[in-house]
């Protein structure tokens, strides 16, 4: 049973998604920053940007999906590389969820515009620097087989939603204030709330890298 | 037959002269449950499917030690009759190996020998064997055409109707397919499991999607040893060990 190279196909298609995911995320990790970018400079360019991309976001999933298919009719893969087939499966929709996460502050972005502009509150910028620390280390994590990471990365994701409670009551109580534009302040809270989405969807990725490394079936962050 | 364990193996060693087989097995193997033999050629599986009905007992110069109790009897014990042990744990061989005679009797051959049954009762046990091994439908207008002259898979159906013909209580299946096409394989995957309601199976296969699909419990053997034996599902998606987990996805290093 030493050195003999059985299922180098398989191991080619088997890298082959393990790219096209990190891709993927590059992809979604990228509407993020735009799309934040774009929602605080009131730029409609750039948010039409991020919303064209979650087009080709969405077909990337299914074409990852239907590689996924492929393998499984013509590989008949099992243990490991079945968990890892199912996982990506199951990855590919929780980025392709961020990516509409993305789209939609890019979204607003295009609707705020028409409201007085004002700073956006540096938490934001906080919470989505941690969704997006969260959304690499789990893709880290995916690409290097690594549960403890996996671990870490929920983690996070409490530090997060308390993060996000804070602002949504500071955002709250501001809207009593009448020199602020609730329009405003209502954009700004539903952004947040996107982006601690974007930590929960992360945390699901940690929970699929879990899986696939070890074959158990666990909920994060209950 | 015990509610609760069909076979109880317990440190079975075996040797063909000096060279040893299994090294100190231990598998408990419940009724009515499918339990099906993965590894490698010549990890031991087919030598340990044959040590459960003494089948290796006709090569000689073999060894053996550890305990095999089959419903509550060691059947390595000296006052065992060898015939009525095969009797009641029947082996299916990989290749079909009708006996060159009608089909009705081939199927007639075990219970005649056996006395287990005669005249009307013979004919009824004959139809009912091959109405269980899914090839009555088949072959019911001409008992009495050659069994030789069946595609092979119906050959095979016509051999584990001779088993069924002397009421075992397990069948053993030592790669029952491999000489199959893919229709027959489906077919005889298909009696196992219908057989599984009244019969303990232990199945040796090469094939381990085969296993996946029909057994409930697998055993994974190397260089003659029990490694991994477990829920068929948990082998193959979650197996506890590095050499199960490259085996199965079919990585050997």
């Amino acid at each position: 049973m030493d050195n003999i190279q059985t299922r180098v196909t398989l191991d080619e298609h088997l890298k082959g998604i393990m790219d096209d995911m990190i891709r993927l995320s590059s992809k979604v990790d990228t509407a993020i920053d735009k799309a934040i970018n774009a929602f605080a400079a009131c730029d409609v360019e750039l948010a039409q940007q991020v919303i064209a991309e979650d087009v080709h976001i969405n077909t990337k999933r299914f074409e990852l999906e239907e590689h996924c298919l492929h393998i499984m009719v013509t590989q008949q893969p099992v243990a490991v590389d079945l968990r890892l087939i199912i996982a990506t499966m199951n990855i590919v929709t929780e980025l392709e969820r961020i990516g509409d996460y993305a789209a939609g502050i890019a979204k607003l972005a295009v609707r705020v515009e028409m409201v007085p502009k004002r700073d956006i509150p540096n938490a934001i910028y906080q919470l989505t620097s941690q969704c997006r620390d969260m959304l690499r280390r789990a893709m880290v994590a995916y690409t290097e087989r690594d549960a403890n990471l996996a671990y870490a990365v929920a983690d996070n994701d409490d530090s997060l939603d308390t993060q996000h409670r804070l602002l949504f009551h500071k955002l709250v109580g501001e809207t009593r204030d009448a020199s602020h534009s609730t329009d405003y302040l209502l954009s700004v809270l539903f952004v947040a709330h996107n982006i601690e989405r974007i930590g929960d969807r992360s945390t699901n990725i940690a929970e699929r890298v879990i899986f696939m490394t070890s074959g158990k079936l666990t909920e994060l962050n209950v | 037959m015990s509610d609760q364990i069909t076979f109880q193996i317990e440190q079975l060693n075996f040797y063909y002269g000096n060279t040893q087989a299994l090294r100190d097995v231990n598998m408990t193997v419940l009724p009515r449950e499918i339990t099906a033999l993965i590894g490698p050629s010549g990890c031991g599986k087919s030598t340990f499917l044959r040590c459960l009905n003494r089948m290796n007992d006709t090569i000689t110069d073999t060894r053996i030690s550890g305990s095999i109790v089959l419903n509550g009897q060691n059947i390595y014990a000296p006052n065992i009759d060898e015939t009525e042990l095969r009797r009641q744990v029947g082996l299916v061989f990989q290749r079909p190996n009708p006996f060159p005679q009608s089909i009705f009797d081939n199927v007639a051959f075990g219970p005649r020998v056996l006395g287990i049954a005669h005249g009307n009762d013979l004919q009824e046990l004959v139809v009912q064997s091959l109405r269980a091994a899914a090839l009555w439908d088949e072959i019911k207008e001409d008992l009495k055409q050659p069994a030789l002259s069946l595609s092979l898979g119906q050959q095979q159906r016509l051999c584990i109707a001779r088993v069924l013909a002397v009421t075992p209580d397990v069948i053993l299946m030592d790669e029952p397919c491999s000489a199959l096409d893919p229709i027959a394989t489906n077919q005889i995957e298909e009696l196992i499991r219908e057989l599984k309601e009244h019969y303990t199976i232990v199945i040796v296969t090469h094939n381990m999607q085969q296993a996946a699909r029909v057994s409930d419990k697998t055993g994974f053997f190397w260089l003659g040893e029990l490694i991994e034996f477990d829920e068929t599902t948990t082998i193959f998606t979650r197996p506890s060990l590095q050499r199960t987990e490259d085996y199965v996805t079919g990585r050997f290093g």
